[in-house]
């Protein structure tokens, strides 16, 4: 479960995401606004955390930072014992394709691109051959139940089925860990629960890690541990009854 | 087929309005820019056909100054010189001041072995010697007015007065493409023989000889010869070879050449500053697109190559579309100007230097967006809205 740490606190072995005293401010004109300020927290393997707020409290930003997308300013942020952010930006990117599964509030498709290449897109970025992509792009479309819609644009794909093709893109590399931005803020109630419902089944019975950012209260509800945070810092960390 | 050709491919026919309007003005500019090299070209086309063992002897002063035709006799007897013409520019006009075509006075007895690149049959040449009004026209000249032997045409002097009646006698054509057969000529005793009536002190004249010399190798010691031979006279010679002769007609309208040459390029340029703002305006739209790209593990040099990939595929085609068109252009308009340019041909430099023009300009238009696309933040560009 994820777990409060002290700044200097020990890594555990066992964890596989640990953030140490993570500091991130933007520059607003002349001025200074610090977003997240010395967070310090550990994520273990398997979990399911959703990251809540009001906006402007810095959890789309630390969810960034978790993602390798964002920099701090301050701190380490530890993954299965790598240190993200000393790594340069060509080996970063190397590290989010092998590590991270994105999904996105408004699904960041290729538009110009078809389910099943949507899907296969990050697989190009490995050593596997055009029939292994294939094979495994169409698997994880089976897994999120779009099948017959593998030859379809993202235009010609309802929003919730949109949001179920980015995420079998997330999860095709099999990634270390999920890092959904709002993954239902563009949907209709069925649809969300859909996208969660998948969502929580990858954490479940495929034992992804999780990183969400929500402002939902009833998405959040289908983490296993939700996690508030107010002005840059943590105001509350509770687990939900599900396991 | 590669995912990166995939995306650069169908990227390139997203917005098909735009693509088909930007593609539309390529190839307007590459053909234009086609079309304005080949009449560059063809304006040196006389240049280029000139022959290395003819001289032009013509007045020191200036080439619109006369020479005696009594000075024939004395070049053929120089040394080096196989044969000898005259020429008088006649400049007259046909029915209207539009209709232009050259029109030169010759000596009917040596014209046609000085200039054996014009090739006329035995019975032209036989009929044109006999008769003192005779004529003779380039093939493309008679295709243009539809001359045929036996007709009578009038044209109206300007240099010299009147009106001058011809029969033509024949039609000559061009050894090669390049051979100019766009004009007329006739007997220059018949203008000589008129002149002693109508306008006596421009008789026993002609505007310069051409002279054929035996050899290459010889021409700088004819031309001494000549011109050494009439220094200290009424009418000194100024002798040179023909190219170097083609190249001072040309000199007087260079400034209309350089011209054309430049506008050639401002198309260029101005259809590089449209390329350019529709690649920054697609890639602008796409940022959210490049910055997802990027964080799936994409490096900014991929992201940077979907830019120029898509850049320089629209400008081949509209080039490759442009190249295609040139000849078809060229020929249609070397129909409307057929006796301005002797040849209207497409060359290859000019085929080269519209492939080279597209390929830069679908290059220099990608610069911009690509390095804005590649530098730009991914968090940055997740936020921006196409």
């Amino acid at each position: 479960m994820t777990e409060l740490r002290a700044p200097d606190a020990p890594v555990d072995d066992k964890v596989l995401i640990a953030l140490r005293d993570v500091r991130k401010s933007y520059r607003r004109g002349q001025q200074i606004v610090p977003v997240v300020s010395g967070i310090s927290f550990d994520i273990q393997r398997a979990d399911f955390l959703a990251l809540m707020g009001p906006s402007g409290s810095g959890k789309s930003t630390l969810l960034n930072l978790i993602a390798g997308i964002d920099s701090p300013d301050h701190g380490s942020i530890e993954v299965s014992g790598e240190d993200i952010t000393r790594l340069p930006e060509a080996d970063l990117a190397d590290w989010r394709a092998a590590n991270v599964g994105f999904i996105f509030q408004f699904y960041n498709l290729m538009p110009v691109l078809t389910a099943l290449e949507n899907v296969e897109l990050p697989l190009t970025l490995t050593r596997l051959g055009r029939r292994e992509r294939r094979e495994r792009a169409l698997l994880a479309l089976s897994l999120v139940g779009l099948s017959d819609r593998v030859k379809h644009l993202p235009s010609e794909l309802s929003g919730g089925q949109q949001q179920r093709v980015a995420i079998a893109r997330a999860i095709v590399t099999d990634p270390t860990v999920l890092v959904a931005d709002e993954p239902t803020g563009d949907l209709d109630r069925q649809s969300a629960e859909e996208v969660l419902a998948i969502m929580q089944r990858m954490n479940t019975e495929m034992g992804k890690t999780i990183v969400m950012v929500t402002h939902d209260r009833r998405a959040a509800a289908y983490a296993k541990t939700i996690m508030n945070l107010e002005k840059g810092q943590l105001s509350q960390l509770m687990e939900t009854r599900h396991e | 087929m590669s995912q990166w050709l995939k995306l650069v491919a169908r990227n390139a026919m997203r917005h098909r309005l735009r693509t088909v309007l930007t593609l539309a003005g390529l190839i307007a500019a590459i053909l234009a820019f086609g079309v304005l090299q080949t009449i560059v070209a063809a304006w040196y086309a006389g240049v280029d056909s000139a022959v290395p063992s003819r001289l032009i002897t013509r007045n020191a002063i200036s080439f619109m100054a006369p020479l005696p035709v009594s000075y024939g006799k004395r070049i053929r007897a120089v040394e080096g010189v196989r044969n000898l013409t005259y020429v008088n520019w006649f400049g007259g006009i046909y029915k209207e001041p539009r209709n232009f075509f050259p029109q030169l006075a010759v000596d009917a007895e040596t014209y046609f072995d000085v200039y054996q690149e014009n090739l006329i049959s035995t019975e032209a040449r036989s009929a044109f010697l006999r008769d003192r009004r005779g004529a003779i026209v380039g093939r493309k000249l008679a295709n243009r007015y539809g001359f045929e032997p036996g007709d009578v045409i009038q044209l109206k002097g300007t240099i010299y007065p009147g009106d001058w009646e011809l029969v033509i006698q024949g039609i000559f054509d061009g050894r090669d493409p390049k051979t100019d057969t766009s004009q007329l000529i006739f007997r220059w005793d018949y203008l000589n023989e008129t002149l002693r009536i109508r306008s006596r002190a421009q008789a026993e004249l002609t505007g310069f000889f051409v002279v054929d010399v035996t050899s290459a190798d010889r021409v700088a010691e004819v031309s001494h010869a000549i011109d050494s031979m009439f220094r200290n006279s009424s009418a000194e010679t100024f002798t040179e070879t023909e190219r170097a002769f083609q190249i001072g007609f040309m000199k007087q309208t260079e400034t209309i050449l350089v011209a054309v040459r430049i506008v050639s390029f401002v198309v260029i340029f101005i259809i590089l500053a449209v390329m350019a703002n529709t690649m920054a305006m697609t890639a602008r739209e796409r940022l959210s697109e490049y910055a997802t790209l990027k964080a799936l593990g994409f490096g900014p040099g991929y992201v940077a190559r979907l830019i120029l990939g898509e850049s320089v595929v629209i400008a081949l085609v509209g080039g490759a579309i442009a190249i295609a068109l040139t000849p078809l252009a060229a020929a249609h308009l070397g129909g409307l100007t057929a006796t301005l340019f002797p040849s209207l041909s497409v060359s290859w430099s000019t085929v080269a230097l519209q492939g080279i023009s597209a390929l830069a300009v679908g290059v220099l238009a990608a610069l911009l967006p690509m390095r804005r696309a590649a530098s730009i933040g991914i968090v940055d560009g997740l936020r921006s809205v196409g």
